[in-house]
């Protein structure tokens, strides 16, 4: 005789299993599309898993969805454009010159040279612009909000309390081609900039 | 051998405290006038000093692995080669000369340890965030981050031999002693702090001065309205090419207990170095 079970004990001792979550994206441009439990996109074929913590952040809209994209290259969601900085180094991220930095690979990046005071700077060519990298990553079909404006303050060697010169730069400045500020002419200087994209770097010649 | 300081590191997984070090020593050279600029750094295996370029800023080298980082320092009145040292962490900067603050100490004390920090900002730090059980265990004040003492000193013996009888036998001490808050581990500041007490030596070893003065950046303890997690979220680290240091745009003439060991890196070495070859 089959035995029924008891209800109430089985809710008490039922766990939910832990939940995956997924971004569903668009595979041509890497736009994050949707975010949920894995078991509500079982058809989907473009989707990575990502944590909970981020997902959680999209769903409740403190970070915008429209704001995230996937690495095509790392197969990690990232957040493109951050709207809501907290962190100091958000807000005033120095840029690291290149003899410093552990990184090969940048998203933006500045070159001063000293026998003309021009300052040149470049996208990557993964984001449409024109800085090549050596590894030949996928270029990425990202459509910019072109008036996104890139602020870059040219300030005493790391000290961004003497500011010395203001650039601004919009992003369709860059798409594609390199722009060049002249008369950057100072011995020795560093460069801080509202964090947009996620790594930045200058070339000091 | 009169006065020098005093660093004591090992290995670690993921911290190179050699590097620490090494930026330190830097500073020192770079601000303390001869005779107040030796560095003797301790450290438990040599072959890590390969990678730094100037490592005559230690001027002697003594290798040592009988403990580990934190218990090794409560050793550090037999591993001195110095007749008077001051100890200190390796996440520490020097920014002007504080020769003076040695001069002090070397005339009037066989052992001082400092009892106050300060905030980036230069506040007295007051808020006891970090320090639930010396206040639950009414224990003295102290931060080990700054210890003098005299190699010959009976007192200072007695203080080192009870430190680190209580840093081997931390539940032991705790049980004892530390009952109405035990700390999760028993560093080298409450080890200090309880043998003073039991020593009844508060008073003759870290009675009440101005200075050393030591901005002490653990980031709950900076006077801000708001949780945090790592100060440098909220104020940059601006060292320049002169070795001056701004956190946020405040100026640091004190010693600056940096805390996050990654702010001592590849470029801050560079600058720190540079001002020592020109010196």
């Amino acid at each position: 005789m089959e035995k029924l079970i008891d209800f109430d004990q089985w809710y008490l001792n039922y766990k939910l299993p832990p939940v995956q979550f997924v971004a569903v994206f668009d595979p041509n441009t890497g736009l994050v599309l949707s975010v949920g439990p894995n078991h509500a996109f079982v058809n989907e074929k473009n989707k990575i898993p990502i944590d909970s913590e981020l997902a959680l952040s999209i769903i409740n809209a403190e970070v915008k969805i429209s704001n995230c994209v996937v690495d095509i290259n790392s197969n990690t969601v990232e957040i493109a454009e951050i709207k809501s900085v907290f962190k100091i180094d958000d807000v005033l991220h120095r840029i690291i010159s290149k003899q410093d930095s552990e990184l090969k690979l940048h998203d933006v990046y500045l070159k001063h040279d000293s026998k003309t005071n021009c300052l040149k700077i470049e996208l990557s060519v993964e984001y449409g612009g024109t800085k090549k990298s050596r590894a030949g990553l996928k270029k990425r079909n990202i459509v910019w909000d072109g008036d996104t404006e890139m602020l870059f303050f040219i300030t005493d060697y790391n000290d961004p309390n003497v500011l010395l010169e203001t650039v601004s730069v919009k992003i369709n400045e860059l798409l594609g081609t390199a722009k060049i500020i002249p008369n950057i002419n100072f011995t020795k200087f560093s460069v801080y900039t509202r964090r947009i994209f996620k790594k930045y770097v200058i070339e000091y010649k | 051998m009169k006065f020098g300081y005093l660093i004591i590191v090992a290995e670690h997984d993921t911290i190179d405290y050699v590097q620490l070090a090494y930026g330190l020593a830097l500073s020192i050279k770079n601000t303390q006038r001869p005779g107040f600029d030796q560095v003797a750094l301790v450290i438990d295996n040599k072959q890590k000093l390969q990678n730094i370029k100037s490592d005559w800023v230690f001027d002697h080298v003594i290798e040592w692995d009988q403990e580990t980082f934190w218990d090794g320092r409560s050793w550090m009145d037999q591993l001195s080669p110095f007749d008077n040292t001051v100890c200190l962490d390796a996440d520490m900067l020097f920014l002007r000369d504080y020769s003076h603050w040695a001069e002090y100490f070397i005339e009037n004390s066989e052992l001082y340890i400092a009892n106050k920090s300060f905030t980036y900002r230069g506040e007295t730090v007051t808020d006891q965030y970090y320090r639930k059980a010396f206040v639950k265990n009414q224990l003295p004040n102290l931060y080990s981050f700054y210890t003098f003492f005299k190699k010959d000193s009976e007192l200072a013996k007695e203080f080192f031999n009870l430190g680190r009888d209580i840093i081997k036998n931390p539940v032991e001490f705790a049980n004892m002693f530390l009952s109405e808050h035990k700390p999760k581990i028993l560093g080298t500041d409450e080890a200090f702090a309880l043998a003073a007490k039991i020593l009844d030596i508060t008073d003759v070893i870290s009675y009440d001065l101005d200075f050393p003065r030591v901005v002490h950046m653990k980031p709950m303890i900076q006077n801000w309205p708001w949780p945090a997690d790592a100060w440098s979220d909220h104020v940059g680290f601006y060292l320049n090419n002169k070795g001056h240091l701004k956190i946020g745009n405040y100026q640091q003439q004190d010693i600056v207990h940096y805390v996050e060991k990654d702010k001592m890196n590849r470029e801050m070495i560079s600058i720190l170095e540079e001002i020592a070859w020109k010196n």
